[in-house]
């Protein structure tokens, strides 16, 4: 017997675990109050009474809030506050042209406002929206492409910086949390990830980082290709500074209470390194749903389609070559279907 | 063969930084001048406020990396500039527990069919609207930023007991004063 057995509408509107529920539930929540209806069925319609009320109240916007507008204009001061003079000289001309059209329309609107000083005759103002910061804060996976063609499965709990689209010789992203990435192959501009002090290099492949502040392990997994771990120290240039090299199967493990890098053996083999890929992703009358959870399994993501129309249908295929979203593709052909990218995976029909 | 166009390693280490402050930028400025707004309805203030905690930030070469809960710290910064900046106030004692946190609720009738819910859903509202500022804080931080406990101890600098003990008052008021209010009294 608990309390609310006895409450009325009006004793329900002030329960601090009435008004969670409606307004924002856990588990722990709709298990306890949808087995408390079962209990107590009279109360229904009481209970959906209040909840309605409940959610009748809002909250009044406030009369102002900050616009688009306003936003660039705190991007573009603090990147001008933190840009020193020297910088700009050092660039070369293709990247002011383009940065002059930018400042055209920008510097008419910015200047008397909050900008002061005199280098604004060759501003380097990049626009807010030329990087990306997405956050996954959910459970799931989110899937980020890149404007290289490259692929990152971000997991939960996990942050990623990237740019719009990767300019100059290097491509360069930012991580915070555990992502999977499928590079794309490109021998002329490598592929850097940063997470705090350590760097992950790579040309063209697949691996997972993870690198999650407070906690003491940082690990990079190789699932195909090479990959160059690098510890950075300040005043030395990232290719000078130690690194170790991993293959497939490895990873690279660092306890921050030592300072190294340690490589140790992967304990079970990864479902997607080269050695059990060709394996797994190698389909020979397979059924459809068979292989999907398989991908869905390997990859951490979500993969919908229509159970109802595929269940039946068998493929014979080998995928285990083709990265995730050419898997994807080949699989839809298959079944003579289409598909199509998510948020948090793909959905075919 | 040297690609002129990419800079150096450390200019390249500093891009990095300003662009991982960019992203920050970017992403929580609109919700962190939601936040400061309700201490102090003054635009300009605030705009101030959010340029100078991101060049701060900055210029103490804090490590986006290595903070564990970012919404929370930022929120929990501009809360304390806010606060320590706003002039009215006697500097010696920056976090006093007087301030103002603007809250208002309204009620959508549409929603409500019958007069007895109506009449609640009014008193419920204008209980609400009276809660003293520290217990709307905490209210808005709950509800409506999803913020936990934890998040509301950093945020608010209060135990999490005292998180607790703050929600518990606000429906302890809310309990009182729902017999104070009558039929007569809603709009």
């Amino acid at each position: 017997m608990s309390k609310y057995e006895n409450f009325g509408i009006e004793d329900f509107l002030r329960d601090e675990y009435f008004l969670e529920w409606v307004l924002k539930p856990t588990v722990d929540h709709k298990l306890f109050w949808e087995q408390w209806l079962m209990d107590n069925p009279e109360k229904k319609e009481e209970l959906s009474n209040a909840a309605r009320v409940i959610r009748s109240i809002y909250l009044k916007p406030l009369d102002r809030e900050l616009s688009s507008q306003e936003l660039n204009e705190i991007a573009c001061h603090f990147i001008s506050q933190t840009t020193s003079v020297i910088e700009l000289k050092k660039n070369t001309f293709s990247r002011l042209r383009w940065i002059g059209i930018a400042a055209a329309i920008l510097v008419p609107v910015m200047v008397g406002s909050i900008f002061s000083g005199s280098y604004f005759s060759t501003p380097e103002i990049v626009p807010a929206s030329l990087w990306i910061h997405t956050v996954n804060q959910h459970n799931g996976s989110k899937l980020v492409a890149l404007s290289d063609g490259s692929l990152v499965i971000l997991k939960a709990h996990s942050h990623l910086i990237y740019p719009k689209v990767f300019e100059g010789g290097k491509r360069v992203v930012t991580l915070r949390g555990e992502a999977f990435f499928e590079v794309h192959k490109d021998a002329k501009r490598p592929f850097y990830v940063y997470t705090g002090p350590v760097v992950t290099k790579v040309l063209g492949t697949s691996f997972t980082v993870s690198s999650f502040p407070g906690k003491r392990k940082f690990a990079v997994l190789v699932n195909t290709g090479k990959v160059e771990v690098f510890q950075r120290q300040k005043g030395k240039s990232l290719e000078g500074s130690p690194s170790i090299v991993l293959l497939p199967d490895q990873q690279a493990v660092w306890n921050k209470q030592r300072t190294g890098l340690e490589r140790g053996a992967v304990e079970t083999s990864l479902l997607l390194s080269a050695g059990t890929s060709k394996k797994t992703f190698s389909f020979v009358n397979t059924p459809v749903p068979v292989i999907i959870a398989r991908l869905e399994k390997a990859y951490s993501v979500r993969i919908q389609y229509d159970s109802s129309q595929y269940s039946l249908s068998r493929v014979t295929a080998s995928l285990s070559n083709l990265p995730l979203e050419g898997k994807i593709k080949a699989l839809s052909k298959a079944v003579n279907g289409s598909y199509r990218i998510t948020d948090t995976g793909f959905i075919i029909n | 063969m040297i690609d002129k166009s990419v800079p150096d390693d450390f200019q390249a280490e500093e891009e990095r930084r300003r662009a991982v402050y960019n992203g920050l930028i970017n992403t929580y400025s609109k919700q962190l001048f939601n936040f400061g707004y309700r201490f102090c309805p003054d635009g300009e203030i605030i705009k101030d406020c959010i340029q100078q905690l991101f060049l701060d930030l900055w210029n103490k070469n804090f490590d986006f990396d290595e903070s564990s809960n970012i919404k929370s710290y930022l929120f929990r910064s501009i809360r304390n500039r806010i606060l320590r900046e706003k002039p009215k106030w006697n500097r010696n004692d920056p976090l006093l527990e007087e301030y103002n946190f603007i809250l208002e609720f309204g009620i959508e009738k549409q929603l409500i069919q019958n007069d007895q819910d109506k009449e609640l859903a009014g008193k419920l509202g204008k209980i609400l609207n009276a809660l003293p500022a520290r217990q709307r804080e905490i209210v808005y931080l709950k509800f409506y930023e999803d913020m936990d406990a934890g998040q509301i101890s950093l945020i608010m600098n209060i135990n999490r007991q005292s998180v607790h003990n703050l929600l518990q008052k606000a429906f302890q008021k809310m309990r009182v004063e729902w017999k104070d209010y009558c039929y007569l009294f809603f709009l």
